[in-house]
C-alpha cells in the first residue's frame, strides 16, 4: 500500500468513528430542543419504508453533518410537519409528493452515485439522529 | 460472372458501365440495383469468398488510442465485408440527426430525412426486415414487446429491428454469379484511382492480386464502397494527380472520423412500481424481422431544450456482483494505487467495499481462485444501462496515412480517434436525464456510472465501441466542408462517387448499417436516372 493510501486509511479508521460518535452525543441533545424526539422518530418510520430507510442511512453515513445542517433540517421537519397538517396516516404520501416534486424540479444530488432528492437527504439525515 | 484474380489470368479486359470497389453492404446492394436496371457492373472484392488472413492482414493499422479495437478485428475483408459478422440490429436515424444543430457544430446533412424515407423502406428487403414501423405502438400490437415508461416523459421509446443477420456475400453469391450485367471479381485489390492532370474525371481502377500481379478496370462511373475507414485511405492513397489525395483540395479527407462510444452508464434498480409485463426484447419466429428490442430516447423536444447530442439506452439485466458499488470501488482504490492519484470520495470508497463485503469477496475468489461461494451474487441486482451515444464530430478525429506499408506496398491507416469533452459531458447530461425520469416517475433509482470517480474507467477500459467506422469523407453541399456532395460524388469530379458510412456528417445514435443501405440504393437510382439521360 502506498503512502498516500495508508494515510487515508488511518485517517479513516481514526476520524470517523470518533466524529460521529461526538457530532451524535453533540448535535442529538440540540435536536430534542426542536422537536419532540418520540413524534419525529415516529413519523419518520411511518414515512418512511423500512428497505428505503436503510439505504438513506447507508447513503449519508459518510457525510459529517454540521450544526446549521442539523437545524435547518429540523426546522423543515417541523413546518413540513406542522403546515401539512401531518399525521401517521398521511405522511407517507405527502413524503412521496414531496421527493417526486424534488426529482422534477431537480433539487437533487448525487452521492456516492446514487441520485437522491433533497427530500431523501433530509429524511435520511433525521433517520440517522433519531436511530 | 465471376473472375478470381488469384487465378493469375494472363489476358482480362475488365470494362463496364460502373465499377465498385468494394462488396460489402454498399457494394452489393449497388450492384444488384444497376444490373436490374441493366446497368453492366464490374464488383471488385478484396478478399475471396470466404475469410483468409492473406486478405484480413491487409485491413491492419495503427490508432493513437490504446483501448480503440485493433483495425483488422472491427471489420471483415472478405465477399460480404464486414456483414458477415454484424449482429444484425437495424433502425433509421432520426429526423433531428439529419438537422443542422447549433449546438452540435459541424453537424448538418445536406439531405433530409423524408429525402432517404423512401429508401430505407427498400433496404428493409435487403437487411431482411419487416415491416418498415419503428414505433413502439405498432410492435406493442404486433409482438409481446411492453414499454417501460408509459407516462409524459423526456424518454421516448423506440423498436430497433433484427435483421437474421443478413450475410450479404453468402446471400447475394447467387444473383451476383448468375446476372449476366454483374462481374464479380475477387481478390481484387484497388491500390490505386487513376487520375491525371487538369483533376476532374477517373480514368480506371489499378487492381493487384495478392501475388502483386497488376490488372486495371475501367468504365464510365467508379464508385468506392470499401468501407469506413478504407474509403479514406484509397482516396489519400491517390495521389497522382492530387498531391494531398484524391478529394482533398479542403483537406476534409480523413477528418470528422466517428464511433459510437458504448457507455456503461448507469445501474437501474426497480421500484414495486416498475411493471411486471414490461418485455423488453423478443425473438419472433416466423416473420421477419427475427426479433424486436426497444430502446429508449431522449425525444426531440428534449435534445433541443437542453442542446444534447443523440443517444439510445439499451437495458440488460445484471446480477448483484456485476453491478456492486464495493466491487467497483476496489477497482477504483486500485487505479489510485497503480497511478498515484489522490481521491476526494476515499472514506465512500471504503464504506462501499465495508457493505458489499461478501461480493468484493466473490469477486477476488473468482478472479484469483475460480471459486464461487456467494449466492447473493447471483441474485438479480438490477438492470445496467448501456447508451449509445453519437459523437461531436470533430475535426482531428482523422484517419491519416503511417509510413509503415502493406504486403501491397501501401501506406497502412493511422488513426487519430478520442472521445472528446464534450462527448463526455453529454453522456454525463443523458446519464443525469435519464436518472431524473426514472427516479421521478418512481419506477426505478439510478447510480450514475460516470460519476467523477470513475469516469477515467468508463472512457477508457470500460469503454465499448459499436465497431461503426463513420466519416472521413463527409457528404457537404459546400466543398470547403466536406468530400462528396449529396449525391455522394467526390466534388469537383465527374465519375467518381462514394458509398458507405464514410460519408455521414453526423453519426447519430444507431446501428448504420440500414442507413449504409438505403444511401447506396439512392445512389444507384441517381446513376439510373443520370445513364438514362445520357
Amino acid at each position: 500500500m502506498n503512502n498516500l493510501i495508508r494515510r487515508k486509511f488511518l485517517k479513516a479508521m481514526l476520524i470517523l468513528p470518533v466524529s460521529a460518535l461526538l457530532s451524535k452525543r453533540v448535535y442529538a441533545g440540540q435536536l430534542n430542543h426542536i422537536v419532540n424526539k418520540n413524534e419525529a422518530k415516529k413519523l419518520l418510520q411511518k414515512a418512511i419504508p423500512e428497505e428505503m430507510r436503510h439505504e438513506l442511512k447507508r447513503l449519508t453515513q459518510a457525510r459529517i453533518l454540521k450544526q446549521k445542517t442539523i437545524e435547518s433540517t429540523n426546522s423543515w421537519w417541523t413546518s413540513f410537519i406542522t403546515n401539512q397538517h401531518a399525521n401517521e396516516a398521511n405522511i407517507a404520501q405527502l413524503i412521496e409528493k414531496e421527493i417526486q416534486k424534488d426529482f422534477s424540479q431537480k433539487r437533487t444530488e448525487f452521492t456516492n452515485g446514487w441520485l437522491i432528492s433533497d427530500t431523501e437527504v433530509k429524511l435520511s439525515q433525521l433517520v440517522r439522529y433519531y436511530s | 460472372m465471376l473472375i478470381d484474380l488469384n487465378d493469375k489470368p494472363e489476358q482480362l479486359i475488365l470494362e463496364a458501365d460502373v465499377c465498385i470497389a468494394g462488396a460489402g453492404a454498399a457494394g452489393i446492394t449497388i450492384a444488384i440495383e444497376l444490373a436490374k436496371a441493366n446497368i453492366n457492373v464490374i464488383l471488385l472484392e478484396g478478399g475471396g469468398k470466404t475469410y483468409t488472413d492473406e486478405s484480413q492482414d491487409l485491413y491492419k493499422g495503427g490508432s493513437n488510442s490504446l483501448f480503440y479495437p485493433k483495425l483488422d478485428s472491427s471489420r471483415l475483408r472478405y465477399l460480404g465485408g464486414t456483414t458477415n459478422h454484424w449482429e444484425g440490429s437495424c433502425r433509421t436515424l432520426s429526423k433531428i440527426d439529419f438537422e443542422k444543430r447549433d449546438w452540435v457544430p459541424n453537424s448538418g446533412w445536406p439531405i433530409t430525412k423524408s429525402e432517404l424515407d423512401p429508401f430505407y423502406k427498400r433496404a428493409h428487403n435487403y437487411c431482411e426486415l419487416g415491416v418498415y414501423d419503428y414505433s413502439i405502438e405498432y410492435w406493442e400490437k404486433h409482438s409481446h414487446l411492453k414499454r417501460l415508461i408509459t407516462a409524459e416523459s423526456s424518454f421516448e421509446t423506440h423498436v430497433n429491428q433484427s435483421s437474421p443477420p443478413t450475410r450479404f456475400g453468402q446471400k447475394y453469391l447467387p444473383y451476383l454469379t448468375n446476372s449476366k450485367n454483374v462481374t464479380l471479381v475477387l481478390n481484387a485489390n484497388v491500390t490505386n484511382i487513376n487520375e491525371s492532370k487538369p483533376i476532374g474525371k477517373i480514368s480506371g481502377f489499378t487492381i493487384k492480386n495478392h501475388q502483386n500481379k497488376e490488372y486495371t478496370a475501367t468504365a464510365d462511373n467508379y464508385i468506392i464502397a470499401m468501407g469506413g475507414l478504407e474509403n479514406s485511405r484509397i482516396l489519400l492513397l491517390s495521389r497522382e494527380a492530387s498531391e494531398n489525395g484524391l478529394g482533398n483540395e479542403n483537406d476534409m479527407l480523413g477528418r470528422y472520423y466517428m464511433d459510437h462510444p458504448g457507455v456503461k452508464m448507469a445501474a437501474v434498480v426497480p421500484t414495486k412500481n416498475w411493471a411486471k409485463s414490461v418485455v423488453m426484447g423478443e425473438n419472433l419466429k416466423n416473420q421477419p424481422p427475427r426479433g424486436v428490442a426497444w430502446t429508449l430516447e431522449l425525444s426531440e423536444k428534449t435534445l433541443r431544450e437542453k442542446k444534447l447530442c443523440n443517444a439510445r439506452i439499451a437495458m440488460a439485466e445484471r446480477n448483484k456482483l456485476f453491478l456492486s458499488k464495493g466491487v467497483e470501488s476496489v477497482h477504483q482504490l486500485k487505479k489510485a494505487y497503480g497511478e498515484n492519484i489522490d481521491i476526494d470520495s476515499y472514506f465512500e470508497h471504503i464504506e462501499n467495499i465495508i457493505y458489499d463485503w461478501d461480493l468484493v469477496a466473490e469477486s477476488i475468489g473468482r478472479k484469483e481462485f475460480n471459486t464461487y461461494y456467494s449466492e447473493r451474487a447471483k441474485e438479480f441486482g438490477g438492470y445496467l444501462a448501456n447508451a449509445m451515444t453519437e459523437q461531436h464530430p470533430d475535426y482531428n478525429n482523422r484517419i491519416t496515412l503511417s509510413d509503415k506499408k502493406d504486403k501491397l506496398g501501401l501506406n497502412k491507416i493511422k488513426l487519430h480517434w478520442k472521445v472528446t469533452n464534450q462527448d463526455k459531458e453529454n453522456i454525463k447530461k443523458v446519464v443525469d436525464e435519464l436518472a431524473h425520469e426514472l427516479s421521478r416517475l418512481r419506477l426505478a433509482r439510478v447510480r450514475s456510472l460516470v460519476a467523477e470517480d470513475e469516469t477515467d474507467r468508463i472512457f477508457e477500459e470500460l469503454l465499448s465501441y459499436g465497431y461503426h467506422h463513420m466519416g472521413g469523407t463527409r457528404m457537404s453541399d459546400d466543398p470547403k466542408n466536406g468530400v462528396v456532395d449529396s449525391q455522394l460524388k467526390i466534388h469537383n469530379r465527374k465519375n467518381i462517387y462514394v458509398a458507405g458510412s464514410s460519408v455521414f456528417p453526423t453519426g447519430g445514435h444507431v446501428t448504420p448499417t440500414l442507413t449504409i443501405v438505403a444511401l447506396a440504393i439512392r445512389l444507384a437510382d441517381h446513376l439510373i436516372k443520370e445513364k438514362g439521360k445520357s
